[in-house]
């Protein structure tokens, strides 16, 4: 189970295109999106008879909320209030192949994340998708998986901060129509990206940037 | 609450980096932790060329830092990966989160180049100095690839409801890490 290791050594070693591009490395062959959707992830019987759409008076396999340091018992009262860490930018790696902690190496402000589901997802699915459209939830566990783009995306945007640059796929396009002072002005406008373009340059792109033999490079 | 999203990454960081050998297996984080350690939890870590001086480059400090819970949040800037190393409370959640919360662990990417396992299941590997880069320890000179993990929680689904988030370990915290075996 797992990767292969000379596989996986392989593709540490080869994978050395600077375009951080999966498809740039040969000895990949990906699955395409549709393929990965209908996979189904089989259920451990450990895990199958758990009861995770009900209330319960436990955790899931009977588990105790546990605040004491290094115990297994439950504590009575609960804990002073946690710390609050409140919010600060990220900052750019100077190298964005090789961030450090408490840096960003995601997409800017521009990313725009897939639209969660909320809907019966069990906890365990790893790629059992719900059939509402447009709402995949791919989880990539132990591997990477490359999820081809879709062409039904209307435009591409290019967004550059600093030496990163995201690609957003818009999936539709928004005619917003605006009133002022009694007149009709009409602004085009871009509504959000659905769930599926929303994803896969995120896929993609990460698929991409981290498979790289950053061991080459000379700094 | 279903896992929204899911994400490993495989940073290459170092030199003659090399593939996890068969049957290798190792774990991240320690399911009995509560507390936060290694510094003080309510501001970011400190300037990192302070690390070492503030003896903050031991295995248990590094481990600390290897956790991260980001707030989402699409409208602004993002937070920095594993900026912060506890689970906010879902009033904090519920106020600033409105895309949900990402849970970040960050994998020991040292080896000992002998064990492909240990007794704790976490001897046998160790976190370089700067937790994703940096210099291994002299006893862990081998570098694997770097397994990040992130994944993401639709929190922001429940601020209508009062309760209060726990992982699935019974953990109230997030100081602890997931499980994970890598063969």
């Amino acid at each position: 189970m797992g990767w292969e290791t000379e596989f996986l050594q392989q593709a540490v070693d080869t994978c050395t295109n600077d375009s951080g591009r999966i498809e740039d490395c040969a000895i990949f062959d990906v699955v395409d999106e549709a393929t990965a959707k209908s996979c189904e992830f089989n259920v451990p019987p450990a895990l199958s008879g758990e009861k995770v759409f009900e209330a319960l008076n436990l955790l899931p396999g009977d588990v105790e909320i546990t605040y004491g340091e290094g115990s297994d018992e439950p504590v009575e009262e609960k804990p002073k209030p946690k710390p609050t860490l409140s919010y600060t930018p990220g900052s750019i790696p100077t190298d964005i192949n090789s961030p450090l902690p408490g840096q960003v190496f995601k997409e800017t402000s521009a990313y725009v994340a897939p639209v969660p589901t909320t809907t019966s997802a069990p906890v365990v699915s790893v790629a059992a998708v719900p059939a509402v459209e447009p709402q995949p939830a791919p989880t990539s566990v132990h591997a990477l998986e490359y999820v081809e783009i879709e062409p039904n995306y209307k435009s591409t945007q290019l967004v550059t901060n600093g030496n990163l640059v995201s690609k957003i796929y818009w999936a539709e396009e928004t005619v917003w129509v605006t009133e002022v002072l009694g007149s009709t002005v009409t602004v085009e406008g871009r509504a959000a990206p659905s769930a599926d373009a929303e994803i896969d340059p995120v896929v993609k792109r990460h698929a991409h940037r981290h498979l790289h033999p950053h061991g080459r490079r000379h700094l | 609450m279903p896992l929204t999203f899911g994400f490993s990454y495989y940073l290459l960081n170092g030199d003659n980096i090399t593939a996890f050998p068969p049957d290798f297996q190792m774990l991240a984080g320690n399911t009995k932790r509560r507390t936060y350690t290694a510094g003080d939890p309510s501001v970011s870590d400190p300037e990192k060329s302070a690390w070492s001086s503030l003896g903050q480059t031991d295995q248990d400090s590094l481990e600390q830092r290897s956790l991260g819970f980001n707030c989402l949040n699409y409208g602004r800037d993002p937070e920095g990966t594993l900026y912060r190393h506890y689970m906010p409370d879902k009033e904090y959640l519920d106020a600033n989160c409105a895309n949900g919360l990402r849970l970040e662990i960050m994998f020991p990417s040292c080896w000992d180049g002998e064990n492909v396992m240990s007794a704790n299941h976490k001897d046998h590997v160790a976190y370089p100095d700067l937790v994703m880069n940096g210099n291994c320890p002299d006893s862990h000179p081998i570098r694997l690839p770097g397994l990040l993990y992130e994944t993401i929680w639709g929190t922001q689904n429940f601020d209508d409801r009062d309760g209060m988030f726990v992982l699935a370990n019974g953990d109230p915290t997030g100081k602890c890490a997931p499980d994970e075996n890598l063969t």
